[in-house]
């Protein structure tokens, strides 16, 4: 299975492996193998209540033993994002988990990569045999990275697929991947690029789906040097680039200008007032002028103490760089507009981590991080202890830290609102474009509902109807 | 005959030898740190620095590079090639489950290249700056200057999506390997024609030849027995150099027709730094490359009789 490129084994995980708690496509919270969950103490301890009288595929039974399998000591999320765990017991049919501080466990628990696994599936020596969940389909034999294949499981508790098989295949290249949907040889694709969109949604026989999600591209800022360490020249950024722009002309209207909006709007806790940036040129020049960047010598760029105004802008290669460096296109022009010179490397994801590390950067553009489900973990980024940190706020790390170990929704409500607010003002990162995800399928795949969650493939209620 | 083999098979062990020495101190001395590449290819994004720690201490990273290459290079000896960061299957299973599909596209596209290039060739000598030529000689320019990624794109276009006569992607049957064949084959094809043709013309313009008109020898007999042996010597040094050419095109080709072999393995161990795969791919390739040279040598003393490896 970890086989599969990059993450997207996890659309595959997510047929055969459930959560306790999971979310619809609309990313609300739903109970999934725990059927309700409760906090005694504010967060330090959980209890979760079992659904009872379901079956691992192999015929092992779920119950605590299985989940305390799964985020018990040696578990690897444990040393990730449950690091806070302190240990994970049985008591009878509940499963106790108790936390050095609090947090809220229950919307971390809804990530996929991190499910309720059978004991099973690993043999006596721990090692992985193969996926045993409790999911719709089970796993049934795999090519190496060309395809899996899942099957049915027919004695599911919740709804039972339609599909009595499905075959995960692997096609590298995305012009290779909208071919083969044209000729039927696979009945849906994902991952489409937008640049196909037009030209699919002209095929009477194709359905494009689109959903906003949760990631977003951002250019995150290297606060801990000139010219970003001041708040002026990261405003003047911000003003300077046209988001609406970027998504009309380089993403061909697919997506959502975020004017420097942090989170999605189909993430939680997303304030809709916030106080978004507007573009405007002349505002972004006197931002500069103020802060002392001069065109002295007349040839466009500005300068200070003798320093031309410049930026290394860093992109990564790999699945986004094309997205990437079309949007890099755009910054540069936009800023060169205003006086600054922007240099874009796109380099291999090592030497920019290199770079990265060492602090020898001043812009990176970037998407996603942290922004599984609908909690806005995102904000970790920023924070100093996070290694792609570059902000060092103090007060910023403290609000972050609040809001985490809150469990009150409406607390959490008030500090992710005032974390969203403090992102615009003080502008650890501009953040450009909320992302459409893309799905293309045969028009005789039906009951497809599309969920805003990128790494998270929704068979349920799908079937196929008679080919023509 | 043999003891030149023997010889040369030896000689194999130290370019091997020489190729990891040089591969395993490029990989490191590559900015990346592979624990946070590997760490971040196995868990997504959301790790953090101990994540990292644990990940290089497991795969035995935070090791000095020469003891890194000292355990490596005594695991090769005794037959086992490690254990994938990425996925931690033995890089010898990874490799040898893919070669086959690698070697399959290989061997297709070299023949697909060598059933154009021999026969347009040797009509081209044979009717030096016809139309016939001409076209052949345009046609060869603008296979060696097609990129394989647009040819493999305009191909599945055309045979099938437009016409359906054949499978996208994916590899099964005989009908998958036609597309990736034609595709990496025709840049071959390209420069075999032309060097087909060019040695051909030397050939034919030599006494031996006129000799053997003048015994009224047919035509036919003259180019293929005669001509086409000797004109055939530069030729096959260059399909053994072209089969290096022909393994980097196919890294494009089994990305772009989904084809499970060694290329696509090799550049995705490269991007997630899964440095002992990438050791053991290159291995292999070079193996491979060492290997055809070696036939090369051994064809030209079929070819050409004056070539000998016995000592005197």
């Amino acid at each position: 299975m970890d086989k599969f490129p990059g993450g997207d084994a996890r659309f595959v995980w997510s047929q055969i492996y459930e959560t306790l708690v999971r979310v619809d496509p609309a990313l609300k919270m739903q109970p999934g193998l725990a059927e309700s969950w409760e906090t005694p103490d504010d967060g330090k301890t959980w209890l979760f209540h079992l659904r009872e009288g379901i079956s691992f595929h192999d015929g092992t039974p779920f119950n605590a033993a299985a989940v305390v399998f799964s985020y018990g000591d040696g578990a690897y999320v444990r040393t990730t994002v449950l690091r806070a765990v302190e240990y994970v017991e049985a008591v009878d049919e509940h499963t106790v988990i108790v936390l050095k501080k609090p947090m809220p466990l229950p919307l971390y628990l809804t990530h996929v990569a991190w499910p309720v696994m059978s004991p099973t599936s690993v043999d006596d020596q721990g090692e992985f045999v193969k996926p045993v969940g409790t999911g719709p389909f089970e796993f049934d034999h795999q090519v190496d990275e060309q395809k899996i294949v899942l099957v049915r499981n027919d004695a599911y508790w919740g709804e039972k697929p339609a599909l009595e098989k499905v075959t995960f295949r692997v096609v590298p290249d995305a012009t290779t991947r909208v071919m083969a949907l044209e000729r039927q040889e696979v009945d849906m694709i994902i991952k489409v690029p937008e640049a196909e969109v037009s030209r699919l949604d002209g095929e009477p026989d194709i359905v494009v789906y689109r959903r906003l999600t949760t990631f977003t591209d951002f250019l995150q800022f290297n606060c801990q040097r000139t010219p970003f360490n001041d708040l002026a020249v990261r405003m003047a950024v911000a003003y300077a680039v046209d988001t609406e722009q970027i998504v009309a002309n380089v993403l061909e209207g697919i997506g959502e200008p975020a004017k420097g909006r942090p989170f999605s709007p189909v993430t939680m806790y997303a304030n809709p007032d916030l106080d978004l940036y507007e573009a405007n040129v002349e505002r972004s020049k006197e931002l500069l002028s103020a802060a002392g960047w001069q065109d002295i010598d007349g040839d466009g760029l500005r300068e200070k103490d003798g320093e031309v105004l410049k930026a290394t802008l860093l992109l990564a290669r790999g699945a986004w760089a094309p997205r990437h460096a079309s949007i890099a296109e755009v910054v540069q022009g936009a800023l060169r507009e205003v006086g600054m010179e922007v240099d874009i490397q796109l380099l291999d994801g090592g030497a920019m981590q290199k770079l990265e590390t060492a602090g020898d950067f001043d812009i990176i553009l970037r998407t996603g991080f942290f922004v599984w489900g609908p909690y806005p973990r995102h904000f970790f980024i920023h924070h100093s202890n996070s290694p792609w940190g570059h902000f060092g706020d103090e007060e910023y790390d403290q609000l972050v830290d609040a809001a985490d170990m809150t469990v009150d929704p409406e607390k959490q409500r008030q500090l992710y609102y005032e974390l969203q607010d403090m992102v615009i003002e003080r502008l650890p990162a501009f953040y450009l474009v909320h992302e459409e995800k893309i799905v293309a399928a045969n028009a005789y795949v039906q009951g497809y509902t599309m969920t805003a969650e990128a790494p998270w493939l929704n068979l349920d209620g799908v079937y196929t109807a008679e080919r023509k | 005959m043999l003891s030149y083999v023997i010889r040369r098979i030896g000689l194999m062990v130290f370019i091997l030898l020489g190729v990891s020495v040089i591969t395993f101190s490029m990989m490191h001395f590559v900015p990346g740190d592979p624990a946070e590449m590997i760490a971040m290819e196995r868990y997504g994004e959301e790790i953090t620095a101990e994540t990292i720690a644990h990940v290089r201490a497991e795969l035995g990273l935070d090791q000095p590079v020469y003891l890194q290459y000292f355990h490596w290079l005594t695991n090769v000896l005794q037959g086992d090639l490690g254990y994938s960061f990425r996925t931690d299957r033995p890089v010898l299973d990874e490799i040898l489950t893919r070669l086959p599909a690698t070697v399959q596209l290989a061997l297709a596209g070299m023949l697909v290249a060598l059933v154009i290039a021999i026969p347009v060739g040797i009509i081209s000598a044979t009717r030096q700056y016809s139309a016939v030529d001409n076209l052949s000689m345009f046609g060869a320019l603008l296979g060696v200057s097609m990129s394989n990624f647009w040819l493999g794109l305009l191909l599945i276009l055309f045979f099938s999506v437009h016409l359906g006569w054949l499978p996208v992607f994916g590899r099964n049957g005989i009908e998958y390997l036609i597309l990736p064949a034609i595709t990496l084959g025709t840049g071959m094809a390209a420069i075999t024609t032309r060097l087909v043709r060019s040695s051909m013309i030397e050939v034919l313009g030599q006494d031996y030849i006129r000799a053997a008109r003048a015994r009224g020898l047919k035509e036919r007999v003259v180019i293929y027995k005669h001509a086409l042996k000797n004109a055939l010597i530069p030729v096959v040094t260059i399909v053994g150099l072209q089969f290096a050419a022909l393994l980097e095109g196919a890294v494009i080709v089994e990305v772009i027709f989904a084809w499970p072999g060694i290329g696509r393995l090799l550049v995705d161990s490269i991007f997630a730094r899964d440095f002992v795969l990438i050791q053991g791919c290159i291995l292999f390739i070079a193996a491979m490359f060492v290997l055809v040279n070696l036939l090369v040598d051994i064809s030209y003393a079929y070819l050409d009789p004056r070539i000998c490896y016995e000592a005197k």
